[in-house]
Parts: C-alpha cells; structure tokens; sequence
C-alpha cells in the first residue's frame, strides 16, 4: 500500500512539452495546418483519400499563398510539435533520467535532388531538432516507524535533488551555433559538406538519506514480548550521480552555384527576319533551377526543374522540398535542341525567333537562377555574329541516267566569292566534300539516278561563316528508253524518204 | 496532199506497231523496219525502172508534139529526182545519225 502511494507521488520533471496525443494521425505533430479551412475540412472528410494523399492535398493548399516554398516550409517545420520520438530515435532511461532522445528534425532551407542524390542546404540556415526527456525521483519515505505493536512501518529512503542540468547544444561542422531547438549557422561558400550535431545531456545528482527499521520490544509479559515497536533511523547518505549524453547528426551537402556561359553565334539573320541561331556553352558549378537567354527584351526562360516535397521522420512528416527534373527537358525552349549535361557543363543550340528585337545589340545574357532562387546570376557574353555566305547551283538540269554530271556549287558573300571553304554536297546516299577553290567554286560529280533529284549543298559553321544551305533538283531521264527511241530515227526518216522518192516518181506522171 | 496525208498516217502507224513490237523484243522494231525499207527501196528501184524507161520512150517520141514532148520531160525529171532521194536518203540518214548508233543490222546502210 505504502508502495504503491509512493508510486503515485513520483515526481516528474518534465524536460519537454509532453501532450496527451503524441501525434495527429495524418499530420504528425503539425500544428501549422488549419483543420477548420473548408477546403482542408473537405479533404480531411474525404474518406477515399488516403492518410498520405490527404496530407499532400492539404499542404498543397496550405502552401498555395505568395510566400516562397522554402518559407512556407520554415514555418510549417518550425511549428512542428514534436512529443513522441520518431521512428529510429534512440530513447534512454535511467534511475532517475527517463525517455531522454534527441532528433535532429530538419536543415533549412534544404533541397532533395534525388537524382544524383542530394541533400542540399544553403551556407547560411538554420538547424532545427527536437528532444524530449524527463527526471523522476522516486518518492520520499515518511520514516514513521510504528507505535507500540503497530505494524507496516514505512522506513526507507529520503532524495533530495542536489542538482540537475539540461545542455542541448547544436553544432555545425563542430562549431557551436547555439542550444536548444533552433539554431542558426553560417558557413562559407567553399564549405561543400555540413555536418550537424545536436546534443542532448542530461545530468542529475540525487542525494539518497537512507533509514533503517529499528525494532524493539515495547512490551513484555513473563519475560516474553508480546508487542514491538519499529523506529526509523538513520543509517546514511550516499549521492547519485548520473548522466545521459545522446546526440544526432545530420549530413547535408552545401549548395553554392557558379556558372561561366559563353555564347557562339552561329547565325545571325541580315534582316532580323529570320531566326538566330548559336551555342550555349556553359561550366555550371551545381544543378540548377531556371536559365535565361536574353537578347535585349527578347528573351527565352528554361525551367530545367520543378519543385516538390516530401515528408522525413516518420510519423512527424517534416517537410522536405524536392526539386524534379522536368521529364520533358526544357519545353518551354522550343527552339532549342542537342540539349547536353554531364552535371558540370551544359552544352545547347538554340535558335530565336526574335532575334529582330535584339540587332542592335552586341550581347546576350545568359543567367541563372539557383536551385534556392535566390535570383539570377550574371552572365554577361559579348555575342559575335559570323558572316552570311550564299550558296548557289550551278548544273545541268535535265540529265541523263548513269551519265555522270559536274556541279559547281558556289559560295559568295554579296557576290564576292568565298575561298577556302568546305562544302557538302549530298546527293542519294551519297555525301560529297569539296573546296571551294579562289573564285568560290567546289566542284563535284555526281552520277545521276532516276529516284533521286534532289541535291543539297551546305556549309557548316566555321566559326567565321554561318552555316548555309542550298536545295536544288535536277530532272533525270532513261538513257536506255531515249537510245532506244533515237534507234528507230534512222530507219524511219530512211523510210519516209525512200516513199518520198517513190512519191516524185509518181508524181511526174501526176503533173501531166 | 491526200497522199501526203496517208503517207504520214500509215508511218505513225507503222511507227506505233514497231514500238509494240519493240517491247517484246528490242530489236524486232528496226529489224521490221529494215524488211520494210528494203521493200521500198526494191519497189522504187522498179518503179524507177519503168518509170525511166517510159518517160525516155515519151520524151524520144514526142518530139514533133512540143506539150507532150514538155510531158515527157517533166516526167522525166521527177523520175531522175525520186531515183536521187531513194539513193541518197540511206546516205543522209547515215551521215545525220552517224553518232546515235543508225541501223547498223539493215546491210544497205
């Protein structure tokens, strides 16, 4: 009896805000989520939702305002109430140090990249964990002993806490950046790795006077006892002393993004009518979240990924945003084409339809927004444009199959010829290189084919010439069926003149 | 002109029927075409021979008639020209076709 009174006195000391509930079902510890919201009430009721889906619809509405994801996140984790350890969480308990864990819940702000994989984090932000732990020291005995034939003496152990000690500190890469929940770090650029510690430790000294029962007898009847008496005495004291370190870490990999951009141009249009065209060449130091090419006010966006996010610690759901890379790479760059990353540099030929808006300038923009969007990076590049050459045929048009035919294709800039110059010709399966000799001229032969009449010459991009092209087509005919038809000639005119001399013959006796 | 007429008509249509036959075999067109001017050519070689030899009587006896003895010599005249065209019409065709391979199978070429 007097045990179990004493269990009942136990005295909590409560390291932590302790709730009834450790956790919402569907929101974890969530308090930032306003249940009563109609539309988050509706989802909520929804019972074809699952407890997952039900989450994501509701943060998609709780995240739907003009804030950033990376804001909304803050102040959704930063609400988080967290009672209970999550899953994976070390939970000790002692004599006197009960339930003691630490979780380190979240960096922020933090981006997944799951691809490569990463964990992103920026090299200032803050560290966020959660802990909870509590002191019980059990109860004092009364040490009243029993009057004279009483009985249940309650003679036992006396605690008083001495002293006792939380340190919660938080440290970045072994620097201390603060104590408790929240903390704020910063470190440099050039810091690629960020590895978070938060420590939990407990200490508690506990002084112990310890009573024994003394019994005697208080009565005596014929030299026996008949009754006794128990008295509680002191016998000592002792002092416990105990201690509890728990820590977690997190590992996060430090976002810093560099780019160095260049562009080549490879066309630029005479009259502004025409698309531009050029190359993309970039050295990015990290992935990164949109791309701005810009000639003056015209400009084309590239939205390389998009945002997401996802629950950590489990059943808390911390909310980590992810970025996703676009299945469909860059589709809102239309015009742009053999589209290559290796992660480091970024490789893309582009051309513009609105390059008219920009001829009078004599650079472009090629900028950057981070995966943070923290904004856009510059990256200025002069632009220079290559000179436009022509390209012209010159053949016979109508040929004959399987007779082979010279065509001179010619390459001139407002009718000065290009010297110097490879060019290609293809024809059927056949793809040809020639030289443009000093008037400007390649030559080639080719062996024309009943099935193909098309010829197209081209000039790649040399870096001094834009790339050009010619379309021709030439109109082939059977030397067999032509051969064929001039062999009857001869025996046909042969024919009409052999009657034409039998005509004169007769005609002479006609004419009287 | 009639005659002009059927002439052209009975030589496209011989034209046509050698192409027909050309399909079927090349050289069955020329080769039928080379029987057809052989005969031509034997027709008006005696055409010419009586033609020549009628006009010659004619002209001879016609002296004391001068209209027909004008006859016998128009007459006369177009034989000797038809004899010319038949005998120079292979030669011509020979020369003007020389490089387009002419009739090399017909022997009097």
């Amino acid at each position: 009896m007097v045990t179990r009174m004493r269990a009942a006195a136990t005295l909590l000391l409560f390291g932590s805000l302790t709730y009834a509930a450790c956790y919402d079902p569907i929101f974890g510890g969530a308090t930032t989520v306003d249940r009563t919201y109609p539309p988050i009430a509706w989802i909520l009721s929804n019972s074809t939702f699952t407890d997952e889906q039900k989450f994501h619809e509701a943060m998609v509405i709780t995240f739907s305002n003009n804030d950033s994801l990376f804001e909304n996140v803050y102040r959704y984790n930063a609400n988080l109430r967290i009672p209970c350890p999550p899953d994976g969480t070390t939970v000790e308990s002692k004599t006197y140090i009960k339930d003691a864990w630490i979780r380190e819940v979240t960096v922020m702000p933090s981006l997944i990249e799951p691809e490569i994989p990463k964990h992103w984090v920026l090299p200032n932000g803050s560290v966020q964990s959660a802990y909870s732990y509590h002191f019980e020291v059990p109860a004092n005995a009364s040490n009243r002993g029993t009057t004279c034939g009483g009985s249940d003496p309650d003679c036992g152990t006396v605690y008083t806490v001495l002293s006792k000690s939380e340190d919660i500190p938080i440290y970045a890469n072994g620097m201390h950046i603060g104590n408790g929940s929240m903390a704020t770090y910063n470190v440099s650029n050039t810091t690629r790795a960020l590895n978070t510690t938060s420590i939990l430790a407990l200490r508690i000294q506990v002084k112990r006077d310890i009573y024994e029962p003394n019994t005697y007898c208080c009565e005596e009847e014929n030299d026996s006892c008949i009754k006794y008496q128990t008295d509680c005495v002191y016998a000592r004291t002792e002092i416990d002393d105990e201690n509890v370190t728990l820590s977690d870490s997190l590992l996060r990999d430090v976002y810093s993004f560099s780019a160095n951009s260049s562009i080549e141009m490879y066309f630029c249009p005479d009259d502004g009518n025409d698309a531009a065209a050029g190359m993309v060449r970039s050295n990015i130091s990290s992935p990164f979240r949109k791309m701005l090419v810009s000639f003056n006010t015209a400009s084309v966006r590239v939205d390389s990924s998009r945002y997401d996010f996802t629950t950590a610690l489990p059943p808390v759901k911390v909310i980590e945003p992810v970025v996703v890379n676009n299945a469909s790479l860059f589709p809102q760059l239309t015009y742009a084409s053999n589209y290559s990353s290796n992660g480091s540099s970024l490789n893309f030929t582009f051309s513009h339809l609105y390059y008219k808006e920009a001829l009078n300038g004599s650079h472009a923009l090629v900028s950057f927004s981070d995966l943070f969007e923290l904004g856009y990076g510059p990256n200025a590049t002069n632009i220079t444009c290559p000179l436009n050459g022509k390209l012209a045929f010159e053949l016979p048009r109508v040929v004959e199959e399987n007779k082979p035919i010279n065509v001179t294709v010619h390459f001139a800039r407002n009718d000065a010829p290009i010297s110097g110059k490879t060019i290609h010709l293809q024809y059927a399966t056949d793809n040809l290189t020639a030289i443009t000799d000093p008037n400007g001229s390649a030559l080639f032969t080719i062996n024309p084919n009943r099935n193909y009449s098309i010829l197209r010459a081209s000039f790649e991009y040399d870096g001094e010439y834009s790339p050009a092209s010619e379309i021709t087509s030439i109109t082939v005919y059977s030397g067999t069926l032509i051969s064929d038809s001039l062999a009857y000639a001869p025996p046909i005119l042969l024919l009409a003149a052999t009657g034409f001399g039998l005509y004169l013959m007769g005609r002479g006796s006609h004419e009287n | 002109m009639r005659n002009m007429k059927l002439v052209c008509t009975v030589m496209l249509v011989l034209f046509a029927a050698l192409n027909i036959a050309a399909a079927a075999d090349p050289n069955a067109g020329i080769t039928a075409i080379c029987g057809v001017v052989t005969l031509l050519r034997q027709i008006a070689g005696a055409v010419a021979m009586v033609m020549l030899s009628y006009s010659g009587v004619a002209f001879m006896t016609s002296s004391s008639d001068p209209a027909k003895h004008r006859e016998a010599k128009t007459m006369l005249e177009y034989v000797i020209l038809g004899i010319i065209v038949v005998i120079m019409a292979a030669y011509v065709v020979g020369k003007l076709f020389a490089g387009v391979n002419p009739v090399t199978d017909c022997p009097w070429v």
